[in-house]
């Protein structure tokens, strides 16, 4: 087997910290006194990715994700255990390193608030020592698959979420980094623009065989895009493989919602297979993937008053549940 | 060399561009300006009317004085450095440049100095402007060596100021929040560096202290060398230049010890 690009072994984040209580009172005691406490983000994290591969790291808010990707890129240090990323340790900051990987946070602009996206590209380009013709050439392709041509040329605070998200993802790329982090690239968005960013990150990484890891707590995203899939829950790994065995195994349902013009009556939704709840004028159903269309269509066809139905995986709570319920 | 740290100069420049942008903030400054400036014009010429001098300083000198050491007060002191860069680390942004091949410290440093230039700029021609309006009670005969050597300690009081209220924004990584501190340190740096009376006119033990403290090389001393108060010597050079040294290891202490403890905050 080829040698990881990426190797992770027992990584460990423990925060130090401080409870701050209620109250005045409180307030000024903490002054003087804080009692410390810990938290452990990350326990024992391991993992290889190979060149060239798209993971998703799964999971709820305040699981570990970012604490991971952090310490993949050297911002944070371990408290134990061992990285290696195209052969360098992160926790060093090596310029050598920081020159071959970048770092999107969908909650943290890199882009001169006042100034146009462009001049924040040109400062990069002189960051990463980006050749002329390199630049241009790899600018004009962003601008045309992006479609952000006059965008580039606006002041960045009068961008949309997803026109700004699209330059942070040129500023980050410009320098053609062999690996790419991205943390929550599409929070806050519209579906549309959640679409177009994702259908980016898919194109990009087929054509440069560049490495990404992408963190989110949105099924569809890593859905979407990935292959293999990492669930990190309460900072530890729990589900570690392919997309599709995932989804055979522990989202093999999918989620129906329909909600009704008016009241019905309990008997009439009953009739139908797999309900899952049902309040009044809402209902919902949990369905096996397989029968997802034959029990919309039933619905909607029967004389239920239905003013509208949606169709969603399972949240990654209930995935989550699924895989905790199988391993007892 | 040269290769390697172009992009700073970027950061400056792009710093300089973002200033031109807050053109009414400019505008507010140059009126809090000349506002005040007209205040102790008249403040000191009532103080002054039955003749007389304070100090070694007469009316014409002490206008002289706050003429010169407000220019300096808003190009040196112009932008709170400290709150700065508190903020850019209690709201993690700092993150953005820690990751990339970049040092924080040249990074701040560039960044700053591009707000500076377009304050200087700026407010050289407006202070020119003021001058003439002052030219009838002052006299103006400053001496080309003053000039040259006012520059020199313009440099070396803004590095002085830059270095202490960078150091100041960097212990945010531990105190979470470095306001408070930050504002009883600008005020009593006020009396300490010249902005609000010349030292020298400071009560002789406050004046021994001050001696040992690097804050009057920040106003005072470069406005004594525009007037000719202070002759420039071996001496007058070398202690603020030891004082940048001493400044400049400490913010570099502070800065390591910092980052070591950032946690990224703000996810």
């Amino acid at each position: 087997m080829k040698k990881a690009i990426i190797e992770v072994r027992k990584l460990n984040k423990t925060y130090e910290y401080s409870n701050k209580k209620e109250g005045l009172k409180n307030s000024f005691r903490d002054l003087f006194k804080r009692k410390k406490l810990y938290k452990h983000a990350v326990k024992d994290v391991s993992f290889d990715i190979q060149e060239g591969e798209l993971v998703g790291f799964l999971g709820p808010n305040g699981a570990g994700k970012t604490t991971t990707l952090k310490m993949l890129s050297g911002i944070l240090t371990p408290s134990s255990g061992e990285m290696k990323i195209m052969g360098f340790d992160p926790s060093k900051r090596e310029e050598k390193y920081q020159m071959q990987f970048a770092f999107v946070m969908g909650q943290k602009s890199q882009l001169w608030w006042d100034l146009p996206a462009m001049e924040s590209f040109i400062l990069n380009k002189e960051i990463y020592e980006i050749s002329d013709k390199d630049f241009k050439e790899r600018l004009d392709e962003f601008v045309e698959l992006l479609d952000v041509k006059d965008v580039i040329y606006k002041q960045v605070r009068q961008l949309s979420l997803g026109e700004r998200m699209k330059c942070e993802l040129i500023a980050s790329l410009l320098h053609a980094p062999k690996v790419l982090f991205l943390d929550e690239p599409t929070i806050g968005m519209d579906v549309v623009a959640q679409k177009n960013i994702r259908d980016f990150i898919k194109k990009y990484n087929k054509e440069k065989k560049v490495t990404i890891i992408l963190t989110s707590h949105y099924m569809e995203d890593i859905l979407q895009l990935c292959e293999r899939i990492i669930i990190i829950n309460l900072g530890q790994v729990i589900y570690d493989g392919p997309m599709d065995a995932l989804i055979r195994k522990y989202a093999a349902n999918k989620l129906i919602s329909v909600s009704f013009e008016n009241e019905v009556k309990s008997e009439d939704v009953e009739k139908f297979e797999f309900l899952k709840k049902f309040e009044g004028a809402q209902a919902s159903f949990d369905v096996p993937r397989e029968k997802v269309k034959d029990v919309a269509r039933e619905i909607l066809s029967s004389n239920l008053p239905v003013k509208d139905i949606d169709i969603s995986e399972e949240d990654v709570d209930a995935i989550i549940r699924n895989i905790y319920v199988e391993k007892k | 060399m040269w290769k390697r740290n172009k992009k700073y100069i970027h950061v400056a420049k792009n710093s300089f561009q973002e200033a031109i942008i807050y053109r009414v903030s400019t505008l507010a400054f140059f009126f809090s300006e000349i506002f005040s400036f007209i205040f102790i014009f008249y403040l000191w010429t009532s103080i002054y009317k039955q003749g007389g001098q304070i100090g070694n300083y007469e009316l014409k000198d002490l206008i002289l004085y706050y003429f010169v050491s407000n220019f300096l007060w808003i190009t040196i002191k112009g932008t709170d450095i400290a709150w700065d860069v508190g903020d850019e680390i209690r709201m993690g942004q700092i993150t953005n440049v820690l990751l990339r091949p970049m040092r924080y410290a040249r990074y701040k440093f560039s960044q700053m100095l591009g707000g500076l230039a377009y304050r200087t700029s700026v407010f050289m021609v407006v202070f020119m402007l003021i001058g003439i309006f002052l030219s009838s009670y002052i006299n103006f005969n400053i001496e080309l060596k003053n000039i040259l050597f006012f520059i020199i300690f313009f440099a070396i009081g803004y590095v002085i100021n830059y270095f202490i209220f960078y150091t100041l924004g960097l212990t945010t990584f531990w105190l979470g929040l470095v306001r408070g501190f930050n504002f009883s340190l600008s005020v009593i740096t006020g009396f300490m560096d010249g902005s609000v009376i010349p030292v020298d006119l400071l009560p002789r033990i406050v004046r021994n202290i001050n001696d040992f403290l690097p804050f009057k090389y920040i106003i005072f001393t470069p406005v004594s060398v525009f007037n000719g108060k202070i002759q420039v010597t071996w001496e007058t050079l070398v202690i603020p230049i030891a004082w940048i040294i001493v400044l400049y290891l400490l913010a570099k202490f502070v800065l390591n010890k910092g980052i070591k403890v950032y946690e990224g905050y703000g996810a």
